[in-house]
């Protein structure tokens, strides 16, 4: 399942981090959904992006996906400018998961994981074994291998999520954005889908995810990007960057995180 | 409590359960075209001969209308298919991008105007300078997709004024055979027009063929294409450019012949699913048979007279979709 990634992509290589942005700003017209943002992502981490609704965690998220062109700055992966690479050598480092999936695909939940053999394949390439066994292995690993042969129309909220989840584990790219994965996932599944990332991360792959979740992102990240109001307002370990002050900052209300005696961690409203 | 209602209305019911059509054998299928093509050959309107191709009523009339019939059917189809995928939309096809308008309009201002440019050169460039005219607007105003379907509606419905403009302005003579042709007829083009827009018409089938994994990924997203490597920008250009190949020569040799674009792609996805590829080619190939079936019904249903194809699928065609809508609404319930 995780293979050893290349020589390039291993923690080791990029101490300051695989993803650095400066100066990132992001404009819709003359509204500015996020401004002066600067950090950078290590290689091999967790990394949460946490904010109150409308703090630009999803246009932050897109800008680093390369989906977005940045209006300022930019964002630099192993050092290269990432809106001057091309798409397929993107997608071969890049792996997204969108907050919506597709409503209406005449494909079966096989042939949908296959086509996150796309960037191996290119467009005509014909799927070799070892992308089938990715594909098998992807299906299995989100528990959705009896869905294999059932059409896309017929599945629930939960199990296409998984499913985007399994195209995205076939992409098997070294960094992985994922926009609020947890949507319509049952608590098994939110449980079994933060230990797979926790342990992808601990094999080498870069994981960035969008959560709303503080408890959760407390419990299982490496670090936390908190955003708000289109700034980046603290980064860190969690229990550094979530404190009292940077949440009541963050959301405009109290919020206390607490750790339970059972070492769990609870998020709750104050008064 | 038995039902009343009419057979196609009712929802399947099993619709996770394909019918039967994805499971017959494969050899059932080519028999089938075999013995459809077998009939067309030799059906004479009001009776069936063994065809004798020495005949030249047969190899000069009916033969090329065949070829046609299936060229057209397949070119219309397939265009459907991939401009589906290309505006995540299950009611697109080249009708509604403005394609076949721009062709429409095109080839009765040569009717109207008594231009002498050959009827199938001007509906090709019509279609073609259509398509053209649609990327240069959705370049110039931007907005992606959604953007793409409403100026080619827009583009579509301009072209209808200029048609019905003209039509209006024409004499008696040049409104009638304008209008037989807008209905949609096969076996008027014959000869060097029909061979010479039949490679159009399959380069541009190819062409879609070609992009059919990347139209796939674009029925996911935007965006999700583009994590997949997909250069979303090229993609959708290079498949209205293959509809409108593929469309602006089925127009020039039939005119306009509407609901196969839309409908043949539909009945494939829902009964057999699959990649874009597949679904363009199968499409193709029963857009083809479906065309020449009609073609054949339409020879025979009032013979001597030559029902135009067009208005025979404009009757069969509504009924048809509201079936097919309702398996499709039934399938997502």
């Amino acid at each position: 399942m995780n293979a050893p990634l290349p020589a390039q992509f291993r923690p080791a290589a990029f101490a300051d981090g695989l993803l650095q942005f400066s100066q990132l700003g992001y404009r819709q017209g003359n509204h500015h959904l996020l401004r002066d943002i600067a950090g950078h992502i290590p290689a091999g981490s967790f990394t949460v992006l946490l904010g109150p609704n409308g703090a630009g965690k999803s246009t932050l998220l897109r800008l680093l996906a390369g989906l977005l062109p940045p209006s300022q700055g930019d964002v630099r992966l192993a050092g290269l400018p990432l809106h001057k690479m091309d798409p397929p050598s993107r997608a071969r480092q890049l792996g997204w998961l969108g907050q919506f999936p597709a409503h209406d695909l005449p494909l079966t939940i096989e042939q949908y994981v296959l086509l996150g053999r796309r960037p191996a394949l290119g467009s005509f390439g014909r799927p070799s074994p070892d992308d089938l066994g990715r594909v098998g292995a992807a299906l299995a690993a989100y528990d959705i291998s009896h869905l294999a042969q059932r059409r896309w129309g017929g599945l629930s909220g939960g199990e296409r999520q998984r499913a985007g989840l399994a195209r995205l584990q076939a992409q098997d790219a070294p960094i992985w954005l994922l926009d609020e994965p947890t949507n319509h996932l049952d608590l098994k599944h939110q449980a079994q889908l933060f230990r797979r990332l926790r342990s992808e991360a601990t094999h080498g792959r870069t994981v960035i995810a969008v959560l709303h979740d503080i408890a959760q992102a407390a419990r299982w990240a490496d670090q936390v990007l908190l955003l708000g109001g289109g700034r980046l307002l603290a980064q860190g370990r969690p229990s550094e960057a979530l404190c009292p002050s940077n949440l009541r900052l963050a959301y405009d209300c109290p919020l206390q995180l607490w750790q339970s005696a059972n070492g769990h961690w609870h998020a709750s409203v104050e008064g | 409590m038995p039902t009343t209602r009419a057979y196609w209305l009712r929802r399947p019911s099993h619709p996770a359960r394909l019918p039967a059509a994805g499971r017959l054998p494969y050899l059932a299928w080519p028999t089938l075209a075999a013995c459809l093509l077998l009939f067309a050959v030799g059906y004479a309107g009001d009776s069936w001969a063994w065809p004798d191709f020495s005949d030249p009523l047969v190899s000069g009339l009916r033969l090329p209308r065949i070829a046609a019939a299936l060229i057209v059917g397949a070119a219309m189809a397939a265009s459907g298919a991939a401009l589906q995928a290309l505006f995540r939309n299950p009611l697109a096809d080249p009708g509604l991008i403005g394609t076949a308008s721009g062709a429409a309009l095109a080839a009765v201002a040569v009717m109207a105007l008594h231009l002498t440019i050959p009827l199938p050169i001007a509906a090709f460039g019509g279609a073609l300078l259509a398509t053209w005219l649609l990327l240069l607007l959705v370049k110039l105003v931007g907005g992606g997709n959604i953007s793409l379907l409403l100026m080619g509606l827009m583009l579509g419905s301009f072209a209808a004024a200029a048609t019905s403009l003209l039509l209006f302005l024409s004499d008696d003579l040049a409104l009638r055979s304008a209008l037989s042709w807008l209905s949609g007829q096969l076996g008027t083009t014959v000869g060097a027009p029909l061979l010479w827009a039949s490679p159009v018409a399959l380069a541009g089938i190819a062409l879609l063929l070609v992009l059919g994994r990347d139209l796939d990924c674009l029925l996911l997203g935007d965006e999700e294409a583009t994590s997949l490597g997909v250069n979303v920008e090229r993609v959708r250009l290079l498949t209205a450019i293959g509809a409108a190949l593929a469309a602006g020569a089925a127009v020039s040799i039939a005119g306009i012949i509407g609901f196969i674009g839309m409908m043949i792609p539909n009945a494939c996805a829902l009964w057999l699913g699959g990649g874009r590829r597949q679904l363009i080619l199968v499409s193709a190939l029963s857009g083809a048979c479906f065309l020449l079936l009609m073609d054949t019904l339409a020879r025979g249903i009032a013979y001597p007279i030559n029902l135009p194809v067009g208005l025979l699928i404009g009757f069969i065609g509504p009924v048809c979709f509201v079936w097919l809508l309702r398996r499709r609404t039934g399938s997502h319930a």
